[in-house]
């Protein structure tokens, strides 16, 4: 009987194992995501956003469980690498997708029989906050002041309180022991996101829109600390506002029985004021608008993961139980009781396998973000430090808005782990773009020279005050670009047959497009402050 | 016949080989009742791990109220007392436009904004009233390239460059409501024909549309 019960056991758990073995080898064969992606992320933090860019672009094409994720992460590159029409799009596909209404509510019972990773990522609330937050950055950069409040207004939802003290442990202790507490347990409360009160009230009070009055003093009632900071916007006393997302974000774990209960974990060791100068001089020392790390650890702006705990109570719960009828059922000669304990173990142990919290997350978030409206009235050196974290940025020639129009600047500084490029703090300026004059003699790269404007009639007559190109049109300029199969335009290739990824990345770095990213953008620092090689013509 | 030999067979049959039967009846059953619950699981799975696209139905305004709200204001301004009065022989009327104003909780992209007023412009061309009367439409010129791209339209309008008379606008505003239950936005979509000499408004209407989506947005 002993030997039969074995036998048994082992046809079960053969199964069990089938069983597992096929959800794994369904999930390996279909060619998703995995759950890290580590070359784009890697990229991103080595400030090389044009190979993060490469490899989001055709997986924020795939439709898929990680489409929100993977434009987040793609609109965060392209963003930051200066690249607006890019960004617009993933973010714009993000929040379209993050507003849509029960996403997920198809998918629940695949959800609670597998694995949480089949719904789509929404990510946690302070995620959600933070992508609307961007939305709403990129379209200040854009000078887009009523899109900036819209965008704004989505980040400014309602929050989840269990009390004081709650950590997502206790919520699950209790949770286990209440089946009601999770719906009824909590009140809804206001947000305290008052980085997006600042935003919406900002854009409000750009375009014409009401209420940016009460939004203000809402930032200030949720952190006093901002009084100084809302003044200056209140009253218009700005020509630029800097936003600058700073540091690595907390990273999402796996804690607990099973790992089931998802926990945050801070990455970003440094912390402190963002110290600004301008021409040599500290005019700033701004204190974080929003600590994103204390975001992500309040359970606030956690989900709920009640399904995820449920399915990793009753994995166990089932492991255990069927262990016991097994054994019970063999003592007792009771197939029929080893037979259903058996099959409890198989269960349990699929359901316990598929317990883990799902730890996706946008490892793109910073550790912290500030806001900064500055008042300079004429162009110069900017520069931007934390502490001593990554070193500085230096923004030779930075041109301020005005008073009525200010230029808003998004920058991303990633901090003491990451290593700062050379061009970070050069100011020597290498080529010449749209943003700049065409330097006194200077001809296009792809001819010899330095620049990398784009063609026009008024960069040829430029080139020929210099004394350049005397006996050419600005027919013949357009044609040594083309000849040499360069876009004009950030991913303008649209020759039929011609891949058009290439022209995303700039002729200076190895790619096909000639374009300029967006003024004091770090791409913009990257590609027009870094010492190149001459051009390689392609062969005749 | 059948059920007689079932028992003849089963009856010399040992205590332990019939409970060496049933352990295996009842083993195999637990793996039948669990089988289609595996099964489930892989077919449920499949689909969705296959990269099987989300379902998106957002309260958004679409490309369908861009066509249905400019058919409609085109032919409220058509129909307006302002507009009608008119003649071919009428002093001609030069009228800017400006892209929309959003005042909504969605993000209307720029080429979008521009739309909406570039289609505006672009039946009334067609059906011939700026013709019948005198009306000349035109937009800030460095703006003009936004509008032909979305309306896929090329060359330049022979009056673009000429100082307006009146000044067509737009403004879209919403009432957003979010809950646990799902989101609702009532929109307002004004459209507003100013004198520019005067200030007056000589014509004004408004479209309307409520759109709801049920299920947890923040979920």
């Amino acid at each position: 009987m002993t030997e039969f019960v074995r036998g048994c056991a082992s046809r079960v758990a053969r199964l069990s194992c089938l069983s597992l073995a096929s959800v794994v080898a369904t999930w390996g064969a279909t060619g998703c995501e995995s759950q890290h992606s580590v070359d784009p992320i890697g990229a991103y933090y080595r400030y090389d956003f044009p190979a993060a860019r490469d490899v989001l672009r055709p997986k924020a094409a795939t439709r898929n469980d990680d489409i929100i994720l993977n434009n987040l992460r793609l609109g965060l590159a392209a963003m930051a690498d200066g690249e607006p029409r890019e960004s617009e799009r993933a973010l714009g596909k993000s929040f379209e997708l993050l507003s849509t209404a029960g996403l997920n509510a198809d998918r629940t019972t695949a959800a609670v029989l597998l694995y949480d990773g089949v719904r789509v990522w929404k990510g946690e609330p302070f995620e959600q906050a933070l992508a609307f937050y961007w939305s709403s950055a990129l379209y200040a950069t854009l000078g887009q002041w009523d899109n900036a409040r819209a965008a704004a207004a989505n980040a400014l939802f309602r929050l989840t309180d269990f009390g004081r003290d709650m950590s997502q442990e206790k919520l699950a202790r209790k949770a286990a022991r209440d089946e009601e507490f999770l719906d009824t347990g909590y009140t809804a409360v206001d947000t305290d996101f008052a980085l997006g009160f600042l935003m919406q009230a900002i854009g409000a009070d750009r375009s014409g829109a009401g209420g940016s009055k009460e939004q203000f003093d809402a930032a200030v009632r949720i952190d006093p600390a901002l009084q100084g900071t809302v003044e200056k916007l209140r009253s218009r006393d700005y020509d630029t506002l800097l936003l600058v997302d700073f540091g690595r974000g907390p990273q999402k774990v796996g804690t607990g029985p099973d790992n089931a209960i998802a926990e945050f974990r801070s990455r970003e060791r440094r912390r402190g004021s963002l110290n600004i100068a301008f021409d040599g001089i500290q005019i700033e020392a701004a204190g974080p608008t929003c600590d994103v790390e204390r975001m992500a650890q309040d359970h606030r702006w956690n989900n709920l993961e009640d399904v995820r705990r449920a399915k990793s109570a009753l994995g166990t719960l089932l492991t255990y139980g069927g262990a016991i009828a097994t054994g019970v059922g063999a003592y007792n000669d009771s197939g029929a009781a080893v037979g259903a304990g058996l099959g409890a173990i198989a269960l349990g142990l699929l359901l316990k396998a598929a317990a883990a919290a799902d730890t996706r997350h946008l490892e793109f978030t910073p550790a912290c973000i500030y806001l900064v409206p500055l008042r300079l009235d004429r162009p110069g050196e900017l520069r931007l430090e934390v502490g001593a974290a990554g070193g500085p940025l230096i923004l030779p020639n930075f041109r301020p808005g005005t008073t009525q129009a200010p230029r808003a600047v998004y920058l991303r500084l990633h901090g003491g782990d990451t290593f700062a490029p050379d061009w970070m703090s050069a100011i020597a300026l290498q080529h010449g773009n749209d943003h700049t004059e065409v330097p006194a003699g200077d001809l296009p790269w792809i001819l010899g020279g330095g620049d990398v404007g784009t063609p026009s009639r008024a960069r040829l007559e430029a080139y020929q005050r210099g004394g350049q190109l005397l006996d050419w049109n600005e027919r013949d300029l357009f044609r040594a670009y083309a000849a040499q199969g360069i876009a004009l335009g950030a991913g303008m290739e649209n020759r039929e047959g011609v891949d058009p990824a290439p022209s995303w990345r700039h002729i200076l770095e190895g790619g096909t497009g000639l374009f300029t990213p967006m003024a004091d953008s770090l791409g913009y620092k990257r590609i027009m402050y870094s010492p190149s090689a001459a051009f390689q013509p392609l062969a005749p | 016949m059948e059920l007689s030999w079932s028992i003849v067979v089963d009856r010399p049959v040992s205590l332990a080989v019939e409970a060496h039967i049933r352990t295996r009846r009842a083993v195999m059953a637990t793996c039948l009742r669990l089988l289609p619950i595996v099964a489930g699981g892989l077919l449920l799975t499949s689909p969705l791990v296959s990269c099987a696209p989300p379902k998106a139905s957002t309260t958004f305004l679409q490309s369908v109220d861009l066509v249905d709200s400019t058919e409609k204001m085109a032919r409220s301004f058509a129909q307006s007392p302002a507009i009608m009065s008119r003649t071919y022989a009428s002093p001609r009327w030069i009228i800017s436009i400006d892209k929309i104003v959003n005042h909504t909780n969605q993000i209307i992209p720029e080429n979008e904004k521009w739309a909406y007023i570039g289609r505006l412009r672009a039946r009334m061309t067609q059906a011939r009233i700026s013709e019948q009367r005198s009306l000349v439409w035109i937009v800030p010129p460095e703006k003009w390239p936004i509008i032909a791209e979305e309306l896929r339209s090329t060359g330049e309008p022979p009056d673009l460059r000429r100082p307006p008379t009146h000044l067509l606008t737009g403004q879209f505003s919403a009432l957003t409501n979010t809950s646990g239950e799902g989101r609702s936005d009532a929109y307002l979509c004004t459209y507003e024909l100013v004198d520019l000499a005067t200030g007056e408004v000589v014509w004004q209407d408004s479209w309307e549309v409520k759109r709801s989506a049920v299920g947890k947005t923040y979920d």
